[in-house]
């Protein structure tokens, strides 16, 4: 075969090729996890330890505190996205496991804050989300190319004073891991 | 979806490309869990603790000594910025050591620096009142209580606490002195609920 030829041998297959690796190459799937509201606790008093309760309904509850106002307490919110990365429509079915990382109490100023007790409306029968227990969750019946739930997270707080007062702010880490992709 | 398998007779570049089509097409049949399966965020969790407020009495609020009734009302007033006004039967009276001035009751407020607060105190009370036989006096009433912080001077009942989260306030009232008053000791304790507000 003469030089001309062994290239158009190759180019034939390689040409044929490109269309099918650049659209593969494009979009590789991918899972993102997106932070939405914070979790507000808002403005309370608290003459030496007290807590209250955010529920991921929104629910407050305070034990042995004063609030100053209701308005501004409100779960925080998350958004898990799945993209696959091409426009096809094949029902998909994607089990991803969450899990919230431990958070250390935080103080300030003679004032100590710490994070229990979380849950969340994420469904499947989850309710609690322990740090460092991992929880499963499946969207299910995905066609669109981002699939995507929104969940709240709720968490008491509890707080010891010795003096003054503070604003506390904490940041729990969490983690999405896709398990399995299925369809 | 297809996927072309690599040839072994292509070379250099061709098979490069092919390879690397070949591998991507092996990622997209089974979805994700390479690099792009995992994803973490920050969430915030966010509070104001603020210290619970206090209140200290520190003077009474004191009428001092005076007479009055005579088949005539009377009153007495004390302002809360000092000083008393005396109005029909009502008069002060000076002892053998002196005159004992009537004065506003003081508070000291204690909290959150920086934070506005309110005080509320009754419409009226009732002072209850001691003969000095031992026996007892009809009540007389303290009304027109009214509220004057360090901080906010003109805002009536309502303060600011300063950058060590304390403030006073004093409190001043109007004794009404019933045409039959009786000779005794009078004396009334009265509530001054301070709030954040």
């Amino acid at each position: 075969m003469t030089a001309a030829g062994l290239r158009s041998a190759l180019l034939a297959p390689v040409l044929a090729l490109l269309p099918v690796a650049g659209t593969i190459h494009a979009a590789p799937p991918a899972l993102d996890l997106l932070p939405g509201r914070e979790l507000r606790f808002g403005t309370v008093v608290v003459t030496d330890a007290g807590s209250r309760m955010v529920s991921a309904s929104g629910a407050v509850t305070n034990d042995s505190i004063m609030p100053m106002g209701f308005a501004s307490a409100r779960p925080a919110s998350f958004t898990i996205a799945y993209d696959r990365g091409s426009d096809e429509n094949r029902p998909l079915s994607i089990t991803i496991e969450i899990e919230l990382s431990s958070i250390p109490p935080v103080s300030r100023s003679g004032v100590t804050g710490t994070l229990s007790d979380f849950d969340t409306d994420l469904g499947g029968g989850i309710t609690p989300l322990i740090p460092g227990q991992p929880v499963s969750y499946t969207i299910t019946n995905c066609t669109t190319r981002i699939c995507s739930t929104e969940f709240q997270v709720g968490a008491r707080l509890s707080i010891t004073r010795s003096t003054g007062g503070a604003s506390l702010s904490l940041y729990p880490p969490i983690t999405a891991r896709i398990i399995a992709v299925k369809g | 979806m297809w996927c072309t398998p690599p040839t072994q007779r292509l070379q250099g570049v061709a098979r490069h490309l092919l390879m690397t089509g070949g591998f991507a097409c092996a990622a997209a049949a089974t979805p994700a869990l390479a690099a792009g399966n995992m994803a973490s965020a920050l969430g915030m969790a966010s509070a104001t603790v603020i210290a619970p407020i206090s209140v200290t009495q520190v003077a009474d609020l004191d009428f001092g000594t005076l007479t009055g009734g005579h088949g005539a009302a009377g009153t007495i007033t004390v302002a809360t910025g000092g000083g008393a006004t005396y109005a029909g039967s009502a008069q002060a009276v000076c002892g053998a050591t002196g005159c004992l001035t009537p004065h506003a009751a003081r508070f000291a407020v204690r909290g959150e620096p920086g934070r506005a607060y309110v005080v509320t105190a009754p419409a009226s009370i009732t002072a209850n009142g001691s003969t000095l036989a031992g026996g007892t006096a009809p009540g007389l009433v303290i009304d027109a209580l009214t509220i004057r912080t360090d901080s906010r001077p003109a805002a009536s009942a309502s303060g600011i606490l300063d950058g060590n989260g304390t403030d006073g306030f004093d409190v001043g009232g109007t004794l009404e002195l019933t045409p039959d008053l009786v000779p005794a000791r009078y004396r009334a304790w009265f509530p001054m609920l301070v709030s954040y507000g």
